[in-house]
């Protein structure tokens, strides 16, 4: 058993760019313009990866886990100044796109998907904590698991630490529970280690697992943006980056304790 | 698929904080609906406000400190006893922490941006949502895996299926899922948008319901993979199945023909293994929207009948949001305990067009089985789980 086959992964930097390559992405008509007037920045980036990733090939009955740190925090942020007025009026386009799960509910809308969706958030460990939702998804016999992760940059909330998230950011990882075609590679395992009394190596881990690369509680993307799912960038990055065969090796502390560590393995490809 | 035990369930909202306080008001038939609102002066919807005194979190935890967090450490005090049993078998990196909210500590930072624009508000502990998970955690002293489910009016209940999946597949040996959300402007006002507020006392399934109230609270139980060995307190419940998934339709309008409440429900019943015959209550969603609750009677007649009681109880406890499923889930587990079902409080004249058998008045259920509970949310998010109970 190599763990779950990763079937197919998207990126998006910025708002605009692949995490992996050069220049704008191509225009995409899969959000119509009446829905684009009204979502987020981080909702459309959420659809745009989930649909790049595979989303709408995915088994009807595979789920979607959306992993986000901050969730809609700038939607709160254009709330907030309505709440101070006498007669307080909250639009209802932005209440409704407030809450964590606005961007799996516009997913299953769009995409027609009647399967069950989840949003999953912890700090800096949200995607780690995804990808342990998602594995046990998968050892419970779904066929299918699409985990995106998405956080905007900290824009309309003065009274958030902005140097948490300075930049767009958003993936999505598609597993399936059997190998039946072209992969990008393997999530291998996923495990949260109790903390020790000894301090985490992550090289003589990575020594004693072959693995190839380390990703050790990466805080920034690539270019050095500081964000809370720079551990699934890392990964995103490893797999959809041309090369040979290789295992990464990443290991986050959870907000509560202990320290996430995945491994996944890619396949060559060029 | 195999029972998962459930080992203790508290519940915190308009009723009360303890068992014995819930079970009261719903025998009574009393609500705890009311106006005069003190987190939401000058309110005039009615609200289900808990009006106990919120002890504050231990101080090593006081960064963490919201009305939000300090709902959840009442819900999960009552649980010391039962976590304390578990400690001699289970070690703390194999107890698992799944906490449903939707708002987290927003009632805390409207008032923080009130007062200055928030410029000294601690958001990235009191505010962003996985920091309930950090606090349920400690609260408990879990080690293992630890996060917060979000996924708005059901998110108490996706964090129980989540939780059941840890257990399931050996990742956990117990964990303890907890929901929470505190009364806040924001959603008072962006239900008020929407027009599904109702000015009065909220009527599930009547005919001239208006809206929904909303209401506060917390729930918590212990989830465990085996049930300890030896003599329990009294009879064994369980969670016996869920259904989860999405109604693909509206963000906030449900599927008028009820499709994806059926399909959820009927998910429910093939995960646990057992037939409409065998259901004896549900403890339906009811928001008492014109929409959602025309739309879960057809849901709940397609996979049940007609002749399965069922009640919404959030005549009682106003809508919790995100801790809705939890606080609805401990009065699910009361009723198949007590063999009594709760009645479905604030309906005078029932809606001619709702076929499902709404209880008006509390019944004695001797002998029931399993019971479903509903959750609904924005986005299309439906949930169904289904409990037990073994003499």
């Amino acid at each position: 058993m190599k763990g779950f086959p990763i079937r197919g992964a998207a990126a998006i930097l910025g708002g605009d760019r692949p995490l992996v390559g050069e220049g704008p992405l191509p225009e995409d008509d899969f959000i119509p313009k009446n829905v684009r007037r009204r979502i987020s920045r981080l909702i459309g980036q959420v659809l745009r990866a989930t649909k790049d990733a595979g989303g709408l090939e995915a088994a009807t009955d595979g789920s979607l886990v959306f992993a986000t740190a901050n969730g809609e925090i700038n939607t709160i942020g254009a709330i907030l100044p309505s709440l101070l007025a006498d007669e307080p009026q909250v639009s209802p386009t932005l209440f409704h796109n407030s809450v964590h799960n606005a961007a799996p509910g516009y997913w299953a809308i769009l995409a027609k998907r009647l399967a069950a969706s989840t949003t999953i958030t912890m700090g800096a460990a949200s995607f780690e904590a995804a990808m342990l939702e998602a594995w046990t998804r998968l050892h419970d016999g779904e066929p299918e698991v699409q985990v995106t992760v998405g956080d905007e940059a900290i824009t309309a909330a003065a009274w958030a630490d902005p140097s948490h998230c300075t930049q767009d950011f958003c993936g999505s990882l598609r597993m399936v529970l059997e190998d039946d075609g072209p992969l990008l590679g393997w999530l291998t395992s996923v495990a949260l280690l109790p903390d020790g009394p000894a301090p985490f190596d992550a090289v003589a881990l990575a020594e004693v697992l072959e693995a190839t690369e380390i990703a050790d509680d990466p805080a920034t993307l690539p270019g050095g943006a500081a964000h809370p799912l720079a551990g699934a960038a890392a990964v995103l990055s490893f797999l959809l980056r041309p090369g040979d065969a290789g295992r990464l090796l990443l290991a986050r502390p959870s907000p509560a304790g202990g320290r996430y560590v995945l491994v996944f393995d890619k396949e060559a490809h060029g | 698929m195999d029972p998962l035990p459930i080992l203790g369930c508290t519940a915190v909202s308009a009723l009360g904080t303890t068992p014995d306080q819930l079970r009261a008001s719903l025998r009574a038939g009393r609500t705890g609906l009311a106006t005069g609102s003190q987190v939401l002066p000058g309110a005039a919807c009615p609200v289900g406000e808990v009006r106990d005194p919120l002890p504050p979190l231990p101080e090593s935890l006081a960064a963490y400190d919201s009305r939000c967090t300090r709902l959840l450490a009442l819900a999960l005090a009552p649980l010391a006893p039962v976590l304390d049993g578990l400690r001699a078998r289970i070690p703390a990196p194999r107890l698992g922490v799944v906490v449903g909210t939707s708002a987290s500590g927003n009632r805390d930072l409207e008032d923080a941006y009130r007062a200055d624009g928030a410029a000294g508000y601690d958001y990235h502990r009191r505010q962003v949502f996985g920091a309930v998970a950090v606090v349920a955690a400690r609260l408990v002293d879990a080690r293992g895996p630890a996060w917060t489910v979000s996924t708005a009016c059901s998110s108490g209940a996706n964090a129980v299926i989540s939780a059941a999946r840890l257990l399931r597949t050996g990742t956990c040996d117990a964990v303890v899922v907890a929901s929470v959300d505190a009364l806040c402007w924001t959603t008072y006002h962006g239900f008020r948008g929407l027009g599904v507020m109702d000015a009065r006392t909220c009527r599930p399934f009547d005919v001239d319901r208006q809206g929904l109230n909303l209401g506060e609270g917390a729930a918590a139980m212990v989830l465990v993979r085996d049930r300890p060995q030896g003599p329990a307190d009294g009879p064994d419940l369980f969670l016996a199945g869920w259904g989860a998934g999405s109604e693909a339709y509206h963000m906030t309008a449900p599927e008028p023909e009820g499709e994806g409440a059926a399909r959820v429900m009927a998910e429910a019943l093939g995960r646990a293994g057992i037939g409409p015959s065998d259901v004896g209550y549900v403890n339906l969603h009811g928001t008492a929207t014109p929409a959602n609750d025309s739309a879960e009677s057809r849901g709940m007649v397609k996979v049940l009948g007609t002749d399965v009681p069922c009640s919404s109880t959030k005549g009682f406890t106003g809508h919790l949001l995100g801790a809705a499923a939890g606080v609805e889930a401990a009065i699910t587990l009361m009723a198949l305990a007590d063999e009594r079902l709760p009645c479905n409080l604030g309906c005078q004249t029932l809606d001619p067009d709702v076929q499902a058998r709404i209880l008006r008045e509390d019944l004695a259920a001797p002998g029931i089985r399993y019971a479903l509970s509903n959750s609904f949310a924005f986005g299309g998010n439906d949930t169904s789980l289904v409990f037990g109970v073994r003499r």
